[in-house]
C-alpha cells in the first residue's frame, strides 16, 4: 500500500513535468497549428540557461525567471525567424522544420556548454518529506505545484484576460481575429515565448537534484508526446490531463507489469504510453479532450 | 591535414601483391629495411598514421573527446621526447567523427581512412565495433576497440584492452561479498538497455554461478527515463544489498538520487563508464561516499606517488593543457600502450605493412603499461588472457576526479576461470 | 504537310504524358545515366563507393516514402521501423532460412509490405498532425521488438548478417570485369544503383498509371476522389504496403551490405531522414527521391572533405569551435528549413527549372 502511494506520487510527479510540455504543445498548436517537435531543444536549452545563470551566482528564482526570459526571446526569435514563413504549408512541413530547429538548437546548446554534465545547482537538492511512511520529494511537490498554477493560469488566462482571448480569437478565425484588430502574427510570437517559458520551467524540474544537465535532457519532450495526443493537441485541460494519465500510466506498468509479464520484454514502460495513445485514437481520434476538426470535401 | 602517399581503390589481388611484395622485401632485407615501409598504408616518409573513429559532437562525445586526447597527449609526448616509435617514426592521430547512434557511421569513416592509417587506434561503441569488424577482416587492418566487450578477446583484428565488463562486474560483486564486508547480502543488478548492461549483468550471473547464490533481481532502464521510483522501490522491496550498476553519468545521478530520498542504502557499485567526476560535487555526494563503489583498474588518478600517474598528469600539462584530465582521458591515455607496443614490434621487424602490424600484435606479449592499468597478456588470439584484476574505487569528493582507492588488485577466482570464447 | 509538324518537346496528346522518356534530352539523359552507372564504380575509391552505396539504398527507401508522403499525402514516422524490418528479414530468410539470393530480398520486401499493410488502417481514421504521431508510436512499438524479440532480432547488441548478393558463381562482393577483380564496395555499388534504377522505374510506371493517379485524387482531395470511385481503402493500404516495401527492401539492402545490424539502427532519426530527402529532392516526383537521397548522404562527407578550409571547423573538435558534424547536423536543420521556405519543391524543381530554360531557349518564359 506505502509502494502504490510512492508510485502514485513518482507518477503525479511525472505527469507533471509531462504536463508543463505538453502545455507547451498545445499553446503552439493552438496558435499555429503547428505540432512543435523543437519543444525539447528549447527545454535543454532553459535547462543550460538556468545552471550558467546559478553558476554565475545568481539566485535561483531570479536565474529561473531571466532563464525564462531569455528561452521565452529564443521560443520568439524562432517564431519570427522561420514559422512565420510556413503559414499554409503541409502537415510533413512543420514536423521537419521544428525538427531542423530541434537539430540546431542541440549544437548551440553543445557548442555553448560542451558535452560534460552539469549539476544544476536547485535548492530542492534531493530533500523529502515522510508522510505516514511516504517518502515525498519536495521537488515533486513543486513540480505538481507548478503545473497546477500552470494550468489555472491558462485556464484563466484563455478564458478571462485580453490577451487569451485574442489568442482564442486567433485561433478559432483568424481573419475575423485580425479584423477586431487582433495580429494573428503578435499571437503566433507570444505563443512561441510561452513555450519558451514552460520549457525552462519544465527543464529545471528535470534536470533538479543530482541528475544534472546534458544533451539527453531534450528526450523528454519525445516521451510527453502520447500525453499531448492523448489530451488531444489543442486541449489545454487535456494536455494537463493527458500528461497525468500517461505519467501515471508509465510509473504503473515499471512498477507492476515489468516484474509481473516478462514476455512484454524489458522497458514495457516506454511502449504502453504509446500503445494507449494509439487505442485513445481509434475510439476518439482528435484525443479525449481534442476539437474533431469539421472539413469541408 | 597533411596528404598521405596511399594506395587507391585496391582489390584483393592488388593487397594479396602488396603482402607479398613486402614478405619479399622482408626476406630480401633481413628484416631491417627502410623499403620495406615504402608504399605502405599509414606510413608517410617518418610518419605512421592511426586511425580513430569516436564520436566527437553526440552526447557520447563526453567520453568520445577525452578518449581522443588522451590518446594524442600519449603520442604527442612519445613524438616529443623519444622521437617517436622506435626513435625515428612520428605517430599521428587521424580522428574521424562519427555518431554513436549510427552504427554505419564507424563503417563509412572506416572506409575513408582506412588506406591513410596503418592502424585504428580506437573504435567506440559496441555496435561500431561489430560494424566495423567484417570490414577489418577484409582489408586486413587492426583496430583498438574502445568498449569492454567479452567478445572482442578473441577476434583477429582487434587488439582488445582494459578488463571487459565481465569481469569488472565479477570482481567488484565478489569483492562486496567476501572482503567487503557484504557477506550474504542480496545482489542485483540494474544495468541500461544496452549490450554494454548486457555484458554486465552476465558478469554478476556467471559469479552467482561460481559462488553459488541466486541474483535476486534484473532491472533495466533505458537512457531517456526520467523517473525511477518504481525500479528502485522493486530493488528495495527484492532485499538487495548489492546492486551492480552499468548506467551513463547522467543517469547515475537520477538513479542514485531517487535511491538516497527513498532512504534506500545498498552498496551500489558502477562500472566506469557510470561515474562522472561532476557527481562528486552533486547534492548526493554524502550519499555516494557512503554508498558507491566504482570498478575499474589500476590506481586512482589524484594518486601521486604513483609515478604511472605523475607522468601522464605531467604530460596532460604539457601536451593538453585544455582538457580536463577526466576518466575518459585516462582511459585514452592507457589504451595507447598496446598500440605503442605493436607499433614497436612491427617497427623492431621492419615491416610497418597490414600483414606486419597484425604479426606484431600476435607476438605481443605484454605491454608497458606504467602501472596505470593490469597486464594484459596478448599474443596468439586464442592465447589471450584480459587482465582479470580490478581495483575498486569509493567515492572522495576532496580528490581529483573524486574517487579514491577502496581496494587495489581485487582477484576472485570466479574471474580468473571466467571463458572467453569467440562468438 | 502542315506547318504544326510533331514537336517531340510539346505535349499534345495524352499519349505523351504517359510516355517514360518523353523527349530526345531525356533519352539522352537515360543513356548519360547508364554511362555514368557503368563508369563511376571504376572512378570511385572505396570510400565514395561506399557513401554511394548508401546513398543508392537510402533512394529506394526514399522513393518508398514518396509515394506514400508525395502521392498519397500519408506522413509517416515509422518508415525507419519497416526498413528494420526488411533487414532483419534479410538475416533470417538468407541466413537462418539458406534463401538464395533473389528470393531473401523478395521475401524480406514482402514482409515488410505486408506490416505496412497493417497499418494502413490507422490512415484511414487518422489524419494529418495525428496521423504523424500515431506513426511515431509505430516506431516506439517498433523499436521495442527489435530490442526484446530476441530469437528473431538478436537483440539489444545485434546480428551479424551474411545475406550474400550472388546467383550461382555470380557474386556481387566479387565481380570481375574483364580478367580486373572488382573490390566488394565496387560490386555492391553497380548492383544497388541498379535496384535504385528498376524500383524507381516501377515506381515512376506506378505513378503516372491508374494507381497513381488515384493516389494523387486522394492526396489532393480524398472525400472528391471517393465520390468519383476511387476505393480510399483500397489505394491508402496499397500505398502503405508499396512504401513500407520499398523500404524493406531498401533495409534488407543495408544489412547484406553492412552485415550487422542492431535496433541502433532503425532509429527515429532514420525516419525523419528520409522525410528530409523527399522535401529537398522534391515531394511527388519519383527522381526527386533520388536527389535528394544522394544530396543528403553525400552532402554531410563533402563538407567534411572541404572542412579543413572552413574557419571555425576542425575535423575532430580539438581546434575549438564546431566539428564538422555539428555543423552537418545544423546544415541538415537549416538546410530542409530553407528547402521548406523557399524552394518547396525541392531539387527536382530546381532541375526543371533549368531544363524549361534551356527547352524554351531562346524565350525566357
Amino acid at each position: 500500500m506505502t509502494d502504490f502511494a510512492q508510485y502514485l506520487l513518482a507518477g503525479l510527479a511525472l505527469g507533471s513535468v509531462y504536463s508543463l510540455i505538453c502545455l507547451a504543445f498545445v499553446v503552439v498548436y493552438r496558435a499555429t497549428g503547428v505540432v512543435n517537435f523543437s519543444q525539447g531543444g528549447l527545454v535543454v536549452f532553459g535547462a543550460y540557461a538556468t545552471y550558467q545563470l546559478i553558476a554565475w551566482r545568481v539566485p535561483f528564482v531570479l536565474a529561473v525567471a531571466l532563464a525564462a526570459l531569455v528561452t521565452a526571446a529564443v521560443g520568439m526569435l524562432i517564431e519570427r525567424l522561420v514559422l512565420r514563413r510556413l503559414v499554409g504549408q503541409p502537415v510533413f512541413a512543420s514536423i521537419l522544420i521544428t525538427l531542423g530547429v530541434l537539430f540546431v538548437l542541440e549544437q548551440l546548446c553543445t557548442t555553448l556548454w560542451g558535452y560534460n554534465l552539469r549539476i544544476l545547482g536547485d535548492p530542492w537538492g534531493v530533500r523529502t518529506l515522510a508522510l505516514a511512511g511516504v517518502t515525498i520529494k519536495v521537488v515533486d511537490l513543486w513540480t505538481i505545484a507548478a503545473s497546477a498554477a500552470a494550468l489555472i493560469g491558462f485556464f484563466l488566462g484563455f478564458r478571462y484576460s485580453r490577451l487569451g482571448i485574442a489568442m482564442r480569437a486567433a485561433a478559432s478565425d483568424p481573419e475575423a481575429a485580425l479584423a477586431h484588430g487582433v495580429s494573428p502574427q503578435m499571437i503566433q510570437g507570444i505563443a512561441w515565448g510561452m513555450a519558451g517559458i514552460l520549457a525552462v520551467v519544465a527543464g529545471v524540474f528535470i534536470a533538479s537534484g543530482s541528475r544534472g544537465v546534458d544533451l539527453t535532457v531534450s528526450a523528454v519532450a519525445l516521451r510527453a508526446f502520447p500525453a499531448a495526443i492523448l489530451g488531444g493537441l489543442d486541449s489545454t485541460e487535456g494536455a494537463v490531463a493527458g500528461g497525468l494519465i500517461v505519467g501515471l500510466v508509465e510509473v504503473m506498468s515499471a512498477a507492476y507489469l515489468t516484474p509481473n509479464a516478462p514476455w512484454l520484454g524489458s522497458n514495457v514502460h516506454v511502449v504502453i504510453p504509446y500503445i494507449l495513445m494509439i487505442a485513445v485514437m481509434l475510439v476518439r481520434p482528435y484525443g479525449l479532450f481534442g476539437t474533431a476538426e469539421v472539413r469541408r470535401a | 591535414m597533411t596528404k598521405v602517399s596511399t594506395i587507391r581503390a585496391r582489390t584483393i589481388n592488388e593487397r594479396t601483391l602488396v603482402l607479398a611484395t613486402s614478405a619479399l622485401l622482408l626476406a630480401a632485407c633481413g628484416g631491417e629495411s627502410a623499403n620495406a615501409v615504402a608504399n605502405t598504408p599509414g606510413v608517410s616518409g617518418d610518419t605512421i598514421y592511426i586511425g580513430a573513429l569516436t564520436p566527437l559532437s553526440d552526447a557520447v562525445a563526453v567520453i568520445g573527446k577525452p578518449l581522443l586526447a588522451g590518446l594524442s597527449t600519449y603520442f604527442d609526448k612519445l613524438n616529443a621526447e623519444q622521437g617517436g616509435v622506435g626513435g625515428r617514426y612520428k605517430v599521428k592521430i587521424l580522428a574521424e567523427d562519427i555518431t554513436y547512434a549510427n552504427p554505419s557511421s564507424g563503417a563509412q569513416k572506416f572506409q575513408k581512412i582506412k588506406d591513410q592509417v596503418a592502424m585504428i587506434g580506437l573504435v567506440v561503441g559496441t555496435d561500431q565495433v561489430n560494424g566495423v569488424l567484417p570490414l577489418l577482416a577484409e582489408d586486413s587492418v587492426v583496430a583498438v576497440p574502445t568498449t569492454f566487450d567479452a567478445e572482442w578477446v578473441r577476434e583477429d583484428w582487434l587488439l582488445p584492452w582494459g578488463p571487459p565488463y565481465q569481469l569488472q562486474a565479477i570482481n567488484a560483486v565478489g569483492y562486496a561479498l567476501t572482503d567487503g564486508g557484504l557477506q550474504g547480502k542480496t545482489v542485483c543488478t540494474l544495468t541500461l538497455a544496452t549490450g554494454y548492461g548486457e555484458a554486465t549483468v552476465e558478469g554478476v550471473e556467471y559469479l552467482a554461478n561460481a559462488m553459488g547464490f541466486k541474483v535476486a533481481m534484473n532491472a533495466t532502464f533505458k537512457q531517456d527515463d526520467q523517473d525511477f521510483v518504481a525500479p528502485v522501490t522493486q530493488l528495495r522491496n527484492a532485499g538487495c544489498g548489492v546492486i551492480m550498476l552499468a548506467s551513463l553519468p547522467s543517469v547515475t545521478g537520477k538513479v542514485l538520487g531517487t535511491a538516497a530520498q527513498l532512504g534506500f542504502a545498498p552498496r551500489w557499485i558502477g562500472t566506469s563508464p557510470s561515474w562522472h567526476h561532476a557527481l562528486a560535487a552533486s547534492p548526493i555526494k554524502d550519499y555516494l561516499v557512503k554508498n558507491f563503489w566504482v570498478s575499474w583498474d589500476g590506481p586512482a588518478m589524484s594518486d601521486s606517488t604513483e609515478a604511472g600517474v605523475r607522468t601522464m598528469l605531467a604530460a596532460q600539462a604539457k601536451y593538453a593543457p585544455g582538457q580536463e584530465a577526466d576518466f575518459y582521458y585516462y582511459a585514452g591515455y592507457t589504451v595507447a600502450f598496446p598500440i605503442h607496443a605493436a607499433l614497436e614490434k612491427a617497427v623492431a621487424s621492419g615491416d610497418l605493412s597490414r600483414a606486419g602490424v597484425f604479426a606484431a600484435t600476435q607476438a605481443l606479449a605484454t605491454t608497458m603499461n606504467d602501472g596505470l592499468v593490469s597486464e594484459y597478456v596478448y599474443g596468439a588470439v586464442a592465447a589471450r588472457n584480459p587482465p582479470r584484476t580490478a581495483t575498486i574505487f569509493r567515492v572522495n569528493p576532496d580528490v581529483s576526479l573524486g574517487l579514491a582507492v577502496e581496494k587495489r588488485g581485487v582477484a576472485m577466482p570466479a574471474a580468473a576461470s571466467y571463458e572467453f570464447v569467440k562468438r | 504537310m502542315s506547318v504544326l509538324t510533331r514537336n517531340t518537346r510539346l505535349t499534345v496528346e495524352y499519349a505523351d504524358d504517359l510516355r517514360l522518356f518523353r523527349s530526345r534530352p531525356a533519352q539522352t539523359g537515360a543513356v548519360l545515366l547508364v554511362a555514368i552507372w557503368l563508369a563511376l564504380p571504376m572512378l570511385l575509391g572505396d570510400y565514395w563507393a561506399t557513401v554511394f552505396v548508401y546513398a543508392g539504398i537510402a533512394s529506394i527507401g526514399a522513393i518508398g516514402l514518396n509515394l506514400l508522403t508525395g502521392f498519397t499525402g500519408q506522413v509517416s514516422m515509422g518508415h525507419a521501423v519497416f526498413y528494420g524490418i526488411g533487414a532483419y528479414g534479410a538475416a533470417i530468410f538468407a541466413d537462418r532460412w539458406g534463401l538464395p539470393f533473389p528470393l531473401w530480398l523478395i521475401a524480406a520486401a514482402s514482409v515488410g509490405g505486408v506490416v505496412g499493410g497493417l497499418a494502413g488502417p490507422f490512415a484511414l481514421r487518422l489524419r494529418g498532425n495525428y496521423l504523424v504521431i500515431i506513426s511515431l508510436g509505430l516506431l516506439v512499438i517498433g523499436q521495442h521488438l527489435f530490442e526484446n524479440w530476441t530469437s528473431v532480432t538478436g537483440g539489444l547488441t545485434g546480428t551479424a548478417v551474411r545475406a550474400k548478393v550472388a546467383i550461382g558463381s555470380l557474386d556481387v562482393a566479387a565481380l570481375s570485369l574483364g580478367g580486373v577483380r572488382l573490390s566488394r564496395n565496387q560490386g555492391y555499388l553497380y548492383f544497388v544503383w541498379a535496384m535504385v534504377a528498376l524500383l524507381g522505374l516501377a515506381a515512376h510506371n506506378i505513378a503516372r498509371s491508374r494507381p497513381g493517379r488515384a493516389l494523387q485524387a486522394i492526396r489532393d482531395r480524398d472525400l472528391a476522389a471517393e465520390v468519383i470511385g476511387v476505393s480510399q481503402v483500397h489505394y491508402k493500404v496499397g500505398a502503405f504496403v508499396l512504401s513500407s516495401g520499398y523500404a524493406a527492401c531498401a533495409g534488407a539492402l543495408y544489412a547484406s551490405y553492412a552485415r550487422y545490424v542492431s535496433p541502433l539502427d532503425f532509429s527515429l532519426f532514420l525516419s525523419i531522414q528520409f522525410i528530409a530527402m523527399i522535401v529537398v529532392g522534391g515531394i511527388g516526383r519519383i527522381y526527386g527521391s533520388i536527389l535528394g537521397a544522394v544530396f543528403l548522404t553525400t552532402l554531410p562527407r563533402v563538407i567534411e572533405s572541404v572542412s579543413g578550409s572552413l574557419p571555425f571547423v576542425s575535423a575532430d573538435g580539438t581546434g575549438g569551435g564546431l566539428t564538422v558534424q555539428s555543423l552537418n547536423q545544423a546544415l541538415f536543420g537549416v538546410l530542409t528549413v530553407t528547402f521548406l521556405l523557399f524552394e518547396p519543391l525541392g531539387l527536382a524543381e530546381m532541375w526543371r527549372r533549368v531544363t524549361r530554360y534551356f527547352k524554351s531557349w531562346p524565350f525566357s518564359y
